[in-house]
């Protein structure tokens, strides 16, 4: 497997377990807390984490 | 207010029109140019476009009033549809590259060339009629009840529906595609900065960004988690994203933008940039949605924290009129290419296999637009719940055409039999459960008809004998095109 495919996987595999951590943390973890610092800061930087990971997995491209 | 509202409608229809007809310079004849802009669209306009299409009246009606009625809940949702763009990365260019090897033109007729059955894309067109029609209804509805309730019914509900559907009709006919990337471009600007300015009104009527984040905290802060004041239970939270994160592929209007990027690199361009726009409208619809909660309590009706919170002296008059076009922006954008995209799904994948005669398929296409428009704006009228139900359902209906899209590309087993009955049984089932309002097990409709789909695909696909050499010849220049681009 080359280096770039072994990148993109990798890239991959944390997005899916960003996104079950997405459900996880806030349902979990940070169950019926009523701040900020609670899910609305959670699921913000999640979205920030996943639009960073799906940057990455593109960054590859060769048009 | 009315004749202000009258006015800037009037002013946005005219610059609507006018660009749309702009767009009309350049346009080529044949399908490809009219369906797909030729496939030479820019990186930048596709993302304003996908934008545009993407986000409808619900954002800043409906997710407001989730949010409203659920809390923080809204934001996780519409966030983890945001992180299903991912599905863009991976199917992306593998529609762009088997579109370009085949000349596709609806994703429909990829899965038919794939399976090697007229019938299964025959099957994906009616599946998106059937959802997307009524969800076209619904964006109607959406103007029509926004502009009568706040001209007090200077322009009345069917007037409303009247205006959003000949301005998305104008816009698509106008040079298909080209028109819409062009008005569609235009109305997402316009839609984020009605709400970005209207947004910073409320919050500057809170005290300003503290004030409103105290405030928010301590008389409401149920709504900061969750499940919060109860609509954001775990399975309420699976049932809706979990349809909505595989939205990119299973909703034709979207889907069939990946074959019109003029390269990879425009598809990049695209992505990254719905990306930032997605999760900047997402935030204001979310605080708009927040700050209605504490200006206008206790509402019955969540879905009218909007209009409500527009008729406030949060408001200045000119700004609830910019937010109201801002808002039809939304609506129209949505509707005209669901128009365009459905008269390409009727006129290549159940006109053409039927009437072989192409010289008729443009014609037919249009024909299809006028029809569809018909039939929205007849459903708009009637207001029938069930127009509203299948509306919802649309997301969770197209789930059903995910496992053939997937196995299209990943699974070289799958056969057009698993593809037919997976769409067909499971799109039923998923209606009817819908409609019923049954869950079984305590298990929603759309994780139902997902389930369903995937184990009708593989189960019958197995069952029956694959076209292993379509299969290979359909992957082959795929495949090439994946390591020349390199890309995983």
């Amino acid at each position: 497997m080359s280096d770039d495919r072994r990148r993109g996987n990798r890239t991959l595999a944390l997005l899916a377990v960003t996104i079950v951590l997405a459900y996880a943390v806030p349902y979990g973890l940070l169950r019926d807390q009523p701040v900020w610092q609670g899910a609305f800061l959670f699921w913000l930087v999640f979205g920030v984490v996943a639009i960073g990971l799906i940057a990455w997995l593109v960054s590859d491209w060769r048009p | 207010m009315t004749l202000g509202l009258i006015g800037a409608l009037a002013v946005y229809a005219l610059i609507g029109i006018g660009v749309a007809f702009a767009a009309r310079r350049g346009l080529g004849a044949g399908a490809t140019e009219y369906y797909l802009a030729g496939r030479r669209a820019g990186g930048l306009i596709s993302a304003l476009s996908y934008g545009a299409t993407t986000y409808s009246a619900f954002m800043m009606v409906g997710l407001a009033g989730l949010t409203y009625a659920g809390g923080v809940g809204a934001l996780g949702f519409e966030l983890v549809y945001l992180a299903g763009l991912g599905l863009v990365a991976i199917f992306g260019p593998r529609f762009w590259l088997a579109s370009r090897a085949f000349g596709f033109i609806t994703p429909a007729e990829m899965l038919s060339h794939r399976y090697a059955s007229r019938w299964v894309g025959g099957v994906m067109a009616v599946t998106a009629c059937v959802f997307l029609i009524p969800y076209s209804a619904v964006q109607l509805m959406g103007i029509g009840y926004l502009v009568s309730g706040l001209t007090d019914m200077a322009i009345g509900f069917e007037q409303g529906i009247l205006i959003g559907a000949a301005l998305a009709l104008i816009w698509t006919l106008a040079a298909g595609m080209r028109s819409v990337l062009w008005t569609d471009a235009l109305q997402v600007v316009v839609m984020l900065v009605t709400s970005l300015i209207a947004a910073g009104f409320v919050i500057a009527a809170l005290g300003g960004p503290a004030a409103f984040l105290e405030s928010t905290q301590a008389d409401h802060g149920e709504w900061l988690s969750v499940p919060g004041p109860g609509l954001f239970s775990l399975t309420t939270f699976f049932a809706l994203t979990v349809p909505w994160f595989f939205f990119s592929i299973s909703n034709p209007q979207v889907s069939q933008r990946l074959f019109t990027t003029e390269s990879i690199g425009a598809m990049r361009r695209m992505l990254l940039g719905f990306l930032l726009l997605g999760f900047v409208y997402t935030l204001i619809s979310v605080v708009w949605g927040f700050s209605a909660l504490q200006l206008v309590p206790d509402l019955d009706q969540p879905d009218l924290a909007t209009p409500r919170l527009l008729a406030t002296d949060a408001i200045p008059a000119p700004v609830a009129i910019v937010l109201v076009v801002g808002i039809v922006a939304a609506a129209v954008s949505t509707v005209d290419s669901i128009l365009l995209s459905l008269s390409s799904l009727a006129a290549r994948d159940l006109y053409r296999p039927l009437a072989p005669r192409g010289s008729h398929e443009m014609i037919a296409g249009q024909a299809v637009i006028l029809v569809v428009t018909v039939l929205a704006v007849l459903f708009a009228r009637l207001q029938l719940d069930l127009i509203t139900v299948l509306s919802v359902a649309a997301s969770s209906g197209l789930l059903v055409t995910v496992p053939s899209i997937v196995g299209c590309f990943f699974w070289r087993r799958g056969t057009a039999a698993g593809a037919i009955v997976s769409m067909v049984v499971a799109g039923v089932t998923v209606t009817v459960l819908q409609l019923t309002g049954f869950d079984p097990l305590g298990i929603p409709a759309s994780i139902w008809g997902g389930a369903l789909a995937v184990a009708l695909f593989v189960g019958v696909s197995l069952a029956t004998r694959p076209d292993s050499a379509r299969a290979d010849a359909f992957l082959a220049p795929v495949e090439q095109g994946l390591a020349q681009h390199r890309i995983r």
